[in-house]
């Protein structure tokens, strides 16, 4: 009995330990914080408190400031985190962004749930180094700031969230979606971008893209009236969701029968059963979701006795990885905080666990021994791309229901699909090869086999100054020789002036990166590009031999040609050398001439140019082309690795991605190419065109070409 | 109640009025036996679930919040979970943990085993070497110790409560039942596979069909796999008893989207809510029993006897969703006690 009741007596008091400490002021926090030995750091937590949520921020925090403490308390060196909060629904951001970022006691920030918010607070603390913790992922958030350093998106960005939105229907067994999203609005405009281009990949029928405004019902009528097989929701804000419900519940009892909804993450909370009450039984949607094996969810709800709400893993995370980094700073003050927590993020020494004391003790005894963890946390693995560090790389999403008042998961999805998780796109792959035997469409795609590969590589620039555009031909060049093209397979055409060039240190040394390897050794340059004009192309393109081009590419209708070409460009043309162009029409003319004279089985293009979507489009139509172009027709593309002591742009980031691909991900699909590649190339549009008329860019692969 | 016990609840009464109306508690935890804090900080656990465990929303689940629920109560000693991917990162785990010095302070160092996937793992329990002054000890989940190896052990069956529900579906009309299980000679699910199919040919006459979705234990996550069996399986079978862990969620899957004509049942935890079509659940309320036997140990000194666990002890049962309740209840509480006589039968063999 003695046992028992003691038993009871230390459940009862961590309960309220957690409960107090959800519930009380932070000025009572800050007492407790200010009695803990070591360094305190102010953090500010920017997050929605309305509709039941507060207390799910306040309870995941606490937890961490629990277990933080724990964690550390075998050890010598002690900090705490002191969370500030504040009502992302009730405060005035702008203001907010700009006390936060100017006051010095503030390390960094937490919050930015709704897309908004997240990037009016971005747009002023992208100019401090104060990392940015956020939980919206908006297309053009990630790409507007992602160079900038201290911006950390704790999931993938909304792209992927559409994409799965879209496979849960497609394994519904979908043939048609529309879409509902909010015009004008960052969160809605990612899957208004996205959401064609992915459904038409998945073989779903898109009957409309409706947006709104502010007449959310009409839309919704307008959407049901094309008779989709799925509805995909993306509201802004959890009062849509409620709008959407009735107009569907109006529209099934006006006709007997309305289209099925699938919902993105913003019907996922304790603020819509709060404001949906009944109304929201049956919800059926996708949302970013801790990995199952973490336990994490389990765990939330064995302490707190009420499930978790969307992001609570992620805030968790967020607390954590930068408790860490702090650490490692204590330890190594010569690094910014910014420089910690990208060192923090590259550990590879394996680990056990995620989120929990022990686990977390374990990551700092290992920084405290000058090791390098691996580190995962409740949301999963915390590996962030290693090129501008902003996204996770793997995000797990949940499928969910609401079933008598509770939100049930019904499964789990990833894009890699490990632990417990299916791929994104497994139900689709598994339709997509089951379908292929009996669909007409897939006929147009019925390639010969392939025999032979060749290539033709243009650096059309010239100049220490352009230093990048020779560089990435020959790194290109260097690709292909170690997939086993040989010279006579590949044509190089470069002005060949940078490796002896008068500014270079190391006279005959090429590199795209510093300390990388030397490109220019063992390198057959067939012709220079000033003793060519942009017209000689075509006769090397379509193997026909003249003085002026003895080298050409002798393929036929069995053999891949990719065509990678860097330089400057502007809007319907590409730039040769100073003074000429090889302009939208030229390319359209070569890539008709190719396809009339079957001189290739299929032919990929790579362009990293400025403007370079106006040439890719030109391929448009015309079966067994695909190109990549670095940006659309109407953008500028960006250079990448600065290199100081030759004062040059050493590579592209188009370019540089393409490679870091290409090596390190030899049978990564089309798609997944140009999802890396899209999120990596920061500051103008990757663009794919012709995929059409190529084949299934989820299917085919670059390694018929690499 | 002692005067100690006195002494804690005014204690606890105070702070509770205090956190009421000033809305601040000291984070000391000045109600709880410094000495006690002092011996439990000695404590160390190191709970090992079975590879790619976790998350399956089930058996899994189940036990770590039971795990959870015992931390909360003894949040002072040490407590290291860990779910390997692989039975070979879960054999390195284990064979470190026997040959390593524990931690300075530690006075009673346990390894939980949680799994039946580790019976073969366990038998490198014999190396190991107590140290002075720690007790060292391994608890294997699911096991009746054929090989005597000196750890404690216990298991659960499923038999009575599948017996059970076998039993009442019958008697409702389900006249070709599938029974679907990871792989052949998977230990664990055995009970329950044999109590369904007794049950059934007890009440109809007919043995029902099975099928395994593996050769080996990643029969246990092949979702995708069972879904896109089920497309064939829905067709010829009017209900399916999954005993195949994390594959199930694909035949759940599949019925949610094709309801029609077949039924199935929910395993280890009540999972009406998930799909519609289950008719009832076997449920095994793993986190009471691992709770159970965790405070048992830390409070007792020792392990409770070796036990088979089943519909009798009550961490087993079979549960009716609420939509099969007027149909399927009143058969449930009739059946019952057979199905323990049943049970008892079956339990002699082991």
């Amino acid at each position: 009995m003695k046992k028992n009741t003691t038993k009871i007596f230390r459940i009862a008091f961590i309960l309220l330990l957690l409960f107090v400490l959800a519930s009380c002021k932070h000025e009572s926090i800050n007492e407790q914080m200010a009695e803990t030995p070591g360094n305190t750091y102010s953090v500010a937590v920017v997050l929605p408190c309305g509709g039941g949520l507060e207390i799910h921020w306040r309870q995941t925090l606490n937890l961490f400031t629990y277990n933080l403490q724990k964690a550390l308390s075998y050890d010598s060196r002690s900090l705490n985190l002191q969370f500030e909060w504040y009502d992302e629904e009730t405060a005035d951001i702008s203001t907010l962004a700009k006390n936060l970022s100017e006051r010095m006691d503030i390390i960094a920030v937490i919050g930015g749930l709704y897309s908004d918010n997240a990037a009016m607070l971005e747009s002023v603390l992208c100019r401090t180094e104060k990392p940015f913790f956020t939980l919206a992922t908006t297309e053009e958030l990630v790409r507007q700031y992602a160079g900038k350093g201290n911006l950390w998106a704790m999931a993938e960005t909304d792209i992927t969230q559409c994409e799965v939105l879209l496979s849960k229907a497609n394994m519904y067994g979908a043939k048609s979606v529309s879409l509902i999203a909010k015009e004008n609005d960052a969160y809605g405009k990612t899957f208004i971008d996205w959401l064609p281009f992915q459904a038409k990949e998945l073989g779903l029928q898109v009957t409309g893209v409706f947006t709104y405004e502010e007449n959310i019902e009409s839309s919704v009528r307008e959407a049901a009236a094309t008779s989709p097989d799925y509805i995909i929701c993306t509201p802004s804000h959890v009062n849509e969701v409620k709008i959407i419900l009735e107009s569907l519940k109006d529209y099934a009892l006006e006709f007997g029968t309305a289209p099925r909804a699938i919902f993105s993450d913003i019907a996922y909370g304790a603020d819509v059963l709060e404001k949906l009450g009944s109304l929201a039984e049956g919800i059926e949607g996708v949302c970013i979701s801790s990995d199952p094996t973490s336990g994490f969810d389990v765990s939330y709800e064995t302490y707190f006795g009420e499930d978790s709400t969307v992001g609570c893993a992620h805030v968790y995370d967020a607390a954590m990885l930068l408790a860490y980094a702090l650490y490692y700073n204590e330890l190594h003050p010569e690094y910014s905080l910014i420089d910690a927590l990208r060192y923090i993020v590259d550990g590879t020494e394996s680990t056990t666990g995620s989120w929990m004391p022990e686990d977390m003790q374990n990551v700092f005894r290992m920084l405290g021994k000058g090791l390098h963890p691996d580190i995962k946390g409740a949301s999963g693995e915390l590996d962030f791309d290693k090129k501008v560090y902003t996204n996770v790389v793997n995000t797990v999403y949940c499928n969910y229901t609401i079933y008598q008042g509770k939100y049930i998961v019904l499964d789990y999805n990833t894009t890699d699909g490990s632990n417990r998780t299916d791929a994104t796109l497994a139900g689709w792959n598994w339709k997509a090869e089951s379908t292929q035997e009996f669909s007409d469409e897939n006929i147009n795609f019925n390639y010969p086999q392939l025999h032979e590969r060749w290539a033709l590589i243009v650096a059309a620039s010239s100049g220490w100054i352009n230093y990048r555009h020779q560089a990435d031909a020959l790194n290109m060049y260097k690709i292909l020789r170690s997939r086993g093209y040989d010279d006579e397979h590949i044509i190089l055409i470069m002005e060949d002036d940078i490796a002896y060039h008068g500014n270079n240190p190391n006279p005959g040394t090429v590199q795209v990166i510093t300390g990388g390897e030397n490109l220019y050794e063992n390198v057959l340059i067939d012709y220079k590009t000033s003793d060519l004009e942009p017209e000689d192309l075509e006769n090397i393109l379509l193997g026909k031999h003249s003085e002026k081009t003895p080298n050409v590419i002798s393929s036929d209708e069995h053999d891949n040609v990719l065509i990678f070409w860097s330089g400057h460009g502007n809007p319907s043309y590409l730039q040769w050398l100073e003074e000429e162009m090889f302009t939208a029409e030229m390319a359209q003319r070569l890539f008709t001439f190719a396809y009339n004279e079957r001189k290739y089985r299929k032919m990929l293009c790579l362009i990293e140019a400025c403007y370079s979507g106006s040439i890719g489009k030109q391929c448009m139509g015309i079966p067994g082309i695909l190109c990549f172009t670095a940006a659309n027709e109407t953008e500028t593309s960006k250079a990448d690795i600065w290199n100081t002591d030759l004062s040059v742009w050493m590579s592209n980031r188009f370019t540089s991605t393409l490679h870091e691909c290409v090596t390190n991900k030899p049978n990564i699909t089309f798609r997944d190419l140009y999802y890396r590649m899209f999120i990596n190339t920061v500051g103008s549009h990757v663009m794919v065109y012709n995929a059409d008329s190529y084949g299934n860019l989820y299917l085919e692969k670059i390694n018929e070409y690499f | 109640m002692d005067m100690i016990t006195r002494i804690k609840v005014y204690l606890f009464t105070f702070i509770l009025l205090n956190s009421i109306f000033f809305g601040f508690v000291s984070c000391s935890h000045e109600v709880i036996d410094e000495k006690d804090i002092e011996s439990l900080r000695g404590v160390h656990i190191t709970f090992m679930f079975p590879p790619e465990g976790l998350g399956d929303e089930g058996y899994n689940d189940l036990i770590l919040i039971g795990l959870q629920r015992f931390y909360m109560a003894y949040p002072e000693i040490s407590l290291s979970i860990s779910c390997p991917e692989t039975l070979d990162e879960a054999n390195k785990k284990f064979s470190d943990w026997l040959s390593h010095t524990p931690k300075e302070g530690c006075s009673r160092d346990l390894f939980v085993l949680a799994s039946s996937d580790y019976e073969k793992l366990a038998e490198q329990v014999k190396t190991l070497q107590s140290k002075e002054n720690i007790k060292r000890e391994v608890l294997l989940f699911e096991s009746t110790n054929r090989n005597k190896l000196p750890l404690a052990y216990f298991s659960t069956t499923m038999y009575g409560a599948s017996w059970l529900s076998a039993q009442a579906v019958s008697e409702v009309g389900i006249r070709s039942p599938l029974i679907i299980g990871a792989y052949e000679g998977e230990v664990v699910t055995q009970s329950s596979i044999k109590g369904f199919t007794d049950g059934f040919m007890n009440q109809s006459g007919v043995t029902p069909a099975i099928s395994y979705l593996s050769q080996d234990p990643s029969g246990f996550a092949m979702a995708k796999e069972a879904y896109e069996n089920m497309s064939f399986w829905g067709q010829n079978y009017n209900f399916i008893f999954p005993v195949a862990g994390g594959s199930n969620i694909g035949i759940y899957r599949y019925l949610r989207e094709y309801p029609r004509g077949c039924y199935t049942a929910g395993m280890d935890l009540e999972q009406s809510g998930v799909c519609a079509n289950i008719m009832l659940s076997i449920v095994k309320k793993m986190d009471l029993l691992v709770e159970y036997y965790l405070t048992t140990w830390l409070e007792e000194g020792g392990f409770p006897a070796p036990t088979i666990y089943g519909l009798e002890s009550g961490y087993v049962d079979c549960i009716v969703s609420p939509y099969f309740k007027e149909v399927l209840e009143s058969s449930i509480i009739k059946k019952r006690e057979e199905a323990i006589q049943y049970e008892k039968e079956y339990n002699k063999n082991f």
